[in-house]
């Protein structure tokens, strides 16, 4: 296993220990103030049950070599893996990642097996996976695919939460339901920046950026925790930290959040068409 | 040879599709070989953006055929727009070398 496999899978445990530890601390809490109930331990069992197969999905999606990816010595394999995760990454479409990969391997065990050495073949593997890229599409249209990316995941995140909080608390109107308003700067945040960048900075030489998820969320809660501390006194940062926003206060508003999600992937698939055309 | 500039790599764009022509088809490493027998210094990560690129275009058509050595290889060979690009590429060759030539010659005669 090389290093970024390593990390890769540390990162991906770790966080699947932070999700369960949290799910184990609320049930906890819970118990004490007498609410738990059958429902707590069915959402902290899937809780473990969601991080466990994340971190075996993780393993299987992102470690475990295929048939040809075995063939690579170990520095044509360093050089490799970098190339994958860039393109793994990237926005194209599923066929054309798989494609790319072929024939990246194709043109490796070609030169492995002429007798180069890996370092003569590939100088900079991230700077040759985003030349790749660039045969495809300017980066300016990659910036938009990512852009309805951010739009996509956020609509689903702001659903997602509003109807899990519904069905808490089942007696309420849909339209009622508030999600914490530092929650939804967190979404914001998770959409629109940390995916893209932890995405961009995977696919370079630095595997340490895989932890990147993990240092934000903990960035996150000490610096809310700090606000708590420090300036709880001032009325915007208590807006802030036990204030509630209504993301869906109606049905227009439900209908376009739904509707976000088919018409970001359709102008997908037109830009990614046209990007290949032009 | 610095790889880096457009001019390279559009001189490049022009010299791959010969040698696809001149050989009928041929997959990516030979055509890496084929560049380096003339020496023009390339690697594989240099020559495989412009085949991407020319297939993109749709100067260069595709066929997969199974590998001695891993997955499926693509064979290239050129297209008819291949063709016409790689006969404009040609004439637009010959003239920038005699116009180049020219100034040259001009300005060490001075």
């Amino acid at each position: 296993m090389t290093k970024r496999e390593r990390i890769v899978i540390l990162s991906s445990a770790l966080l699947a220990l932070c999700v369960i530890v949290s799910a184990i601390v609320f049930l906890i809490q819970a118990a004490a103030a007498g609410n738990a109930d059958m429902m707590s331990y069915l959402v902290m069992g899937i809780c473990i049950l969601l991080g466990v197969f994340s971190v075996v999905g993780v393993y299987f999606l992102k470690v475990r070599k295929e048939k040809y990816e075995k063939l690579l010595n170990a520095d044509y394999f360093l050089k490799y893996e970098i190339i994958r995760d860039a393109i793994f990454n990237s926005q194209l479409s599923a066929s054309g990642k798989k494609e790319i990969k072929e024939d990246v391997l194709d043109m490796l065990l070609s030169a492995q097996n002429a007798g180069k050495s890996a370092a003569a073949v590939v100088t900079n593997p991230a700077t040759f996976a985003q030349e790749i890229l660039h045969a495809f599409a300017k980066p300016s249209r990659f910036f938009l695919m990512t852009l309805l990316d951010g739009i996509i995941g956020f609509s689903l995140f702001v659903v997602g939460f509003t109807t899990i909080l519904w069905l808490e608390q089942i007696e309420t109107s849909y339209f009622a339901i508030g999600i914490d308003t530092n929650m939804t700067v967190l979404l914001v945040f998770v959409a629109f920046l940390l995916i893209p960048v932890t995405k961009r900075l995977t696919s370079t030489e630095r595997p340490w950026m895989f932890l990147l998820p993990l240092a934000f969320g903990l960035l996150f809660v000490l610096a809310s925790e700090l606000l708590r501390a420090l300036f709880y006194d001032v009325e915007a940062v208590r807006n802030y930290l036990d204030g509630t926003i209504r993301m869906i206060p109606g049905w227009p508003i439900l209908i376009i959040y739904v509707l976000t999600v088919p018409l970001g992937l359709v102008s997908k698939v037109l830009l990614r068409k046209n990007a290949v055309k032009g | 040879m610095e790889h880096d500039t457009q001019m390279v790599k559009g001189i490049l764009e022009g010299c791959i599709l010969k040698i696809i022509a001149v050989h009928a088809e041929m997959y990516g490493y030979k055509v890496v070989e084929k560049l380096n027998e003339i020496e023009f210094g390339v690697n594989e990560t240099t020559v495989y953006p412009i085949l991407t690129r020319l297939q993109n275009k749709s100067l260069l058509a595709i066929e997969k055929r199974p590998s001695p050595l891993g997955p499926e290889r693509k064979y290239y060979s050129l297209t008819a727009a291949g063709r016409t690009y790689l006969t404009e590429f040609q004439e637009t060759w010959n003239q920038l070398q005699r116009v180049v030539n020219g100034i040259m010659e001009v300005t060490e005669n001075d």
